[in-house]
């Protein structure tokens, strides 16, 4: 009685006049997105939700989708989601510190479900119902426990767990395992998964390469995958999931067994991998594999951003010379040396004749910093659309300069290119200046060039000679505390007037000129500007 | 120019642009052609209409919802982000928040309904039944053994 009165009342609310499907609406927005997996389950949405009143109780119940959420929780509660869910695919989250603190009673639950499951096939509909009825389910379990250790050496938590949620394998849309994976446990995975379509799996286990050898120890079919997210985790590149993807990312992976011939071929198998991205991954004898390059580049028309970050500058260039990528692409290259003689320059860059704007700098080296960085845009307040990145590694050996930036632009790859800033920080790696003169020889078509803290000696190769003439185009020569002499003068005469194209030269950062009498002889050639603030 | 007349008798007179946000409306107008005639519009009020017309206009330049934007329902419900000027346009009171996903579900205005909803699921994440119950003055209304069923399931979410 009292329960219907407060129904009544319950009806003049405000949420009661919402059509159910639009309070159902409401409820799956909120277990979307950015939750917290380690979040406790009471704070999250479903069972809170389903919990307010008998209309909102009615609509949770009746909204599949609220309840495809899957991660370590009680045998029982997932069973509920479960059965909830219906027949909507659904999002496996399995975390391995959740996964260990679940308690050992629950994982004897977890066997006999499944156990269960496979004896009574349809009986399940009511069970939760009795457990919750009289709580013997824990009782149950315990005893199931004991009997199920007489039969056979206990399989591992995750199997366990894996066991219990196969009979819904056919639903599983998206799976990600943190910190949960052995050889063994991926072993567990070895049945149809016809639904899924992402794949996570993230693995502290350094030496789980060792463990995985070369066996196909990812047994699974998933027709359907497109997006495959693995750190730590090398799963041999001959298993058939590497195929049609469409977002792949190989994270801190050391291949011990598996080649990068073997890896050009997943990328054959995804040719409308829209997503690329390789952190940290390394393969043995990369350094001979530079003629692993294809002589037909793959086709991947539709590579939106191709990222290669933390990698040997080998695997770099293999890459880069066996695909075709639209110019429209993103690269993002980021190489590890351990001295400047084994440092390359990235050739076939796909966008680069889009980048009209570049940035090279270097910094002190560390680990953690580039030493060397170049970036390329099309507009000045456009993204970023090409990174190249030099780290260290800390027993670098780099005393003298590096020469790898005579390479850049050659065979014309930056045609578009007119704003070049160039910053040199560290003195120690500074770049030589017959390097500097052969890279602006690949850069015709540059207007303005900014320099900062560059050693004079740059400015030489600016002069112009009968036999000597990079960047004809400059019009704008900016300067940025570079020391300079009459060499200066000499280049302006070089290029102003009726012998170039230079127009204006803008000096910043200076606190005292070395040379007025230098100064007054420039302006008499081209617009002078002092002290303008560059960036 | 498209008018527009509301449940209190307001006309409200807009750019067809505007007014064909609200799919409900667009349909109407394609099937009598051009014509003068006030659209009626019963199940919205003057108040109400006024902040819809306010969203529509700020979105009449944007692309409609495609069908294959609509089919793809999951990927829609798997972020609850909500764009800086809706943010700031929905700050609304309760009552007006729940008019205005009555109105955007009534005139068919996706995009709109989304905003709404998402509001409200930004108010009850994380929160706790009785928080819940209190935020939108609903009575617990469950009989006492339905009460003891909930609180039993619930238990088994306690400190997992």
């Amino acid at each position: 009685m009292i329960s219907t009165l407060r129904t009544r009342r319950n009806q003049y609310n405000s949420t009661y006049r919402l059509p159910n499907e639009v309070l159902s609406l409401i409820f799956q927005f909120t277990e979307c997105s950015s939750g917290n997996p380690l979040r406790p389950l009471r704070t999250r949405a479903p069972l809170n939700v389903a919990a307010v009143s008998r209309l909102w109780r009615e609509v949770a119940l009746n909204t599949p989708s609220l309840w495809t959420r899957i991660d370590v929780m009680a045998p029982w509660l997932m069973r509920i989601f479960l059965k909830r869910s219906k027949e909507v695919p659904l999002r496996i989250e399995i975390d391995g510190d959740k996964l260990d603190k679940l308690s050992s009673w629950a994982f004897a639950e977890f066997t006999w479900f499944a156990c269960d499951t496979d004896k009574e096939g349809s009986k399940e509909e009511d069970e939760d119902a009795r457990m919750h009825e009289d709580g013997s389910g824990e009782e149950d379990a315990h005893n199931s426990e004991s009997d199920y250790g007489r039969a056979a050496p206990a399989p591992s938590r995750f199997s366990r767990l894996i066991g219990f949620l196969k009979p819904a394998a056919h639903r599983w849309a998206s799976v990600e395992l943190r910190g949960v994976l052995a050889a063994e446990d991926l072993q567990t995975l070895c049945f149809p998964l016809s639904s899924l379509e992402s794949l996570r799996m993230n693995c502290s286990d350094t030496g789980l390469a060792y463990k995985l050898g070369t066996g196909t120890v990812f047994h699974a079919t998933a027709p359907h995958l497109r997006d495959l997210h693995l750190a730590g985790v090398p799963i041999p590149f001959t298993s058939p999931i590497y195929t049609g993807l469409t977002n792949l990312h190989l994270e801190h992976m050391r291949h011990t067994t598996s080649t990068i011939s073997q890896f050009l071929s997943i990328l054959a198998a995804c040719p409308d991998l829209e997503s690329l991205i390789l952190i940290k991954t390394y393969f043995h004898h990369l350094e001979l594999a530079e003629n692993s390059a294809l002589s037909i580049p793959i086709k991947l028309d539709r590579l939106q951003r191709l990222q290669l970050n933390r990698v040997d500058g080998h695997l770099v260039r293999v890459v880069l010379n066996s695909i075709s990528a639209p110019s429209s692409v993103i690269l993002d290259l980021g190489m590890e040396v351990s001295s400047w003689a084994e440092v390359l320059m990235p050739t076939n860059m796909a966008n680069a004749p889009l980048v009209r704007h570049m940035l090279i700098s270097s910094n002190y080296a560390s680990s953690e910093v580039p030493a060397y960085a170049i970036t390329g845009k099309a507009s000045e307040e456009g993204p970023t659309i090409l990174e190249i990145r030099y780290f260290t590694y800390p027993s670098f050996i780099g005393s003298h300069t590096p020469d790898f930036l005579r390479y850049l632009g050659q065979g014309n790859a930056f045609s578009s290119l007119e704003f070049l800033t160039f910053n040199q920080w560290d003195v120690h790696y500074q770049s030589n200046a017959s390097a500097f003169a052969e890279m602006l020889g690949n850069l015709a078509s540059l207007k303005v060039l900014t320099l900062g803290w560059c050693p004079s000696t740059y400015l030489d190769a600016l002069i112009v000679s009968p036999h000597h003439n990079v960047c004809p185009r400059l019009q704008t020569l900016r300067l940025r505390r570079v020391e300079f002499d009459e060499t200066l003068l000499k280049l302006v005469e070089s290029r102003a007037r009726d012998r170039g194209n230079l127009e204006s030269l803008e000096l910043a950062g200076y606190f005292k000129y070395p040379c007025v009498s230098i100064i007054a002889a420039l302006k008499g050639l081209v617009a002078v500007s002092e002290n303008p603030v560059l960036y | 120019m498209v008018n527009l007349v509301t449940s209190d008798n307001e006309s409200f007179t807009v750019e067809k642009a505007v007014a064909s946000r609200s799919v409900l409306i667009k349909n109407m107008l394609e099937d009598v052609g051009e014509s003068d005639q006030p659209i009626p519009l019963p199940n919205v009020t003057a108040s109400v209409l006024k902040k819809v017309l306010e969203y529509c206009d700020h979105h009449k330049n944007e692309p409609m919802p495609t069908s294959e934007d609509l089919a793809a329902e999951d990927t829609r419900k798997r972020t609850t982000d909500i764009g800086e000027w809706d943010q700031k346009f929905i700050q609304v009171d309760q009552e007006m928040l729940f008019e205005i996903i009555l109105a955007a579900n009534y005139l068919d205005i996706k995009p709109l309904l989304d905003v709404g909803c998402k509001t409200v699921a930004n108010m009850i994440k994380g929160k706790t039944p009785e928080e819940i119950r209190k935020l939108f003055n609903i009575v617990n209304d469950f009989t006492p053994e339905e009460e003891a069923q909930i609180k039993k399931e619930n238990e088994w979410a306690e400190d997992r």
